[in-house]
Order: C-alpha cells, then structure tokens, then sequence
C-alpha cells in the first residue's frame, strides 16, 4: 500500500466529522469515499489541505523520527501509536473533549466477533464496538482489525 | 480536527431518527444502536449513529465547535 492510501483509509472517517463541520462538502466525501474504496492515489498537497490538523501532528513525529513526512514509517508511527497519544495528551482542542468522545477518535486495535453483512462486532479489552466494513470488506470472525470511529480500518495478520 | 460533532435526537420513526446540530437536521439510521432515545446526544458516521454520548460531554463539545474552526 502507497502512503496516501494508507493516510487516506486512517483519515476516512474524519472526512465526514469535516463535513459535519463544513470544511469540505458531501460531494468531497463522496469523492474521498471513492478513492478509499477503489483504492487511487489522492495528491500529497490535497490530502495535506484537506486534513491540516492531522498532517501538523505528523509533522512533529517526523521530526522527531528524522524522517520525511510521507514515510510509511511515520505514517504507521503516528496513526497506530502517537495519534492516540495526542488525544491522551488532550493537545489542542482535544483537551475540550470528554472521555466517551476520545475513546471513540482513537485508533484502537481488536478482534472481529461478530460479522453481519457490512457491520462488524470488534472487541478490545473490555469493550466492544460496532463498525462499518466499508473501507475493509475483506474480513471474517477473528480477525485482527484496527478500527477508528465508525470503520475497521486494517487488517492485521 | 478529527473530533465529531454531536447532535440531539429529535425524533425517531422505525429506523431512522432525526437529529438536530444546532438548529440543522440530519436523518440518520438507528440500526447499529436500536437503544438510542429522543434526547439522547449521539454521534452519526456515515449516516449511522454510532455512539451516545453522555449529555455533559456533548453540551462541552457544541460549546468548543462553535469556537472553533480547526478541521
């Protein structure tokens, strides 16, 4: 998988918290949508536009990692560890945000108890949550996924 | 800013509930959390609502969206 795709399919259920927000229209999403599912390569310069907030964090594990921005190494380093350190951290408007709020932007990795159509049943520690396939139709029971908000995201084998 | 937006249920008929953002309604499908009550503070993905979020931490939420405009 390129690093935009990987980005993109990290960042695909914040795409529709932006249109909640009005920064980017329906139409976007739908786009944006697409090129998840049909897996395209979106441009650096857009998806750096479209998700500023993520790609300011990303930034700064770069740097931190001395490594360019569009590694996959920073990518990974960021989505699967230091995103969801940000939110612990409660950085920027994080720090308004309440518990049940932050337990659902991180990213969190567990394993497919139930399947019904395109919904899943994820279960991590103690909890369960229930996700969409969308973006990751390829999964059975006892699976390993990595699920943000609403989405099983990745795979893992 | 990859945090939701919470909106208020409103209404629900069958599958589907209305919710309110600050004055502006969306229909989203209660099919994923058949739960959910009018009143309740939840949060919609891709027109499910997927989680409900306790009435406080949703008041505080609104209050900081409104105040911001870091996506």
């Amino acid at each position: 998988m390129k690093p935009e795709q990987y980005f993109l399919k990290y960042s695909f259920p914040c795409a529709h918290v932006l249109v909640e927000h009005g920064s980017i229209t329906e139409e976007k999403l739908e786009e944006i949508r697409q090129n998840v599912i049909y897996d395209k390569i979106m441009k650096r310069d857009e998806l750096e536009f479209l998700f500023p907030a993520a790609f300011r964090r990303i930034r700064d594990v770069a740097v931190k990692m001395n490594k360019d921005v569009w590694s996959m190494e920073v990518l990974k380093k960021y989505f699967l560890e230091e995103h969801n350190h940000y939110i612990e951290q409660q950085e920027g408007n994080y720090a308004s945000f309440g518990k049940t709020f932050r337990e659902f932007c991180k990213v969190n990795i567990g394993k497919v108890t139930a399947k019904e159509a395109d919904i899943l049943t994820v279960r991590y520690g103690d909890k369960e949550r229930i996700v969409l396939t969308e973006i990751l139709p390829d999964v059975k029971i006892g699976d390993k996924v990595s699920i943000h908000q609403g989405f099983a995201v990745e795979k893992f084998e | 800013m990859c945090l939701a937006i919470p909106g208020k249920i409103t209404k629900i008929e069958k599958d589907l509930a209305t919710v309110d953002y600050d004055g502006e309604t969306r229909v989203a499908s209660i099919a994923l959390k058949k739960d959910v009550k009018i009143g309740d503070y939840v949060i919609v993905n891709a027109k499910f609502i997927m989680q409900i979020i306790p009435e406080e931490e949703a008041k505080k939420a609104i209050k900081v969206w409104n105040l911001t405009d870091e996506a």
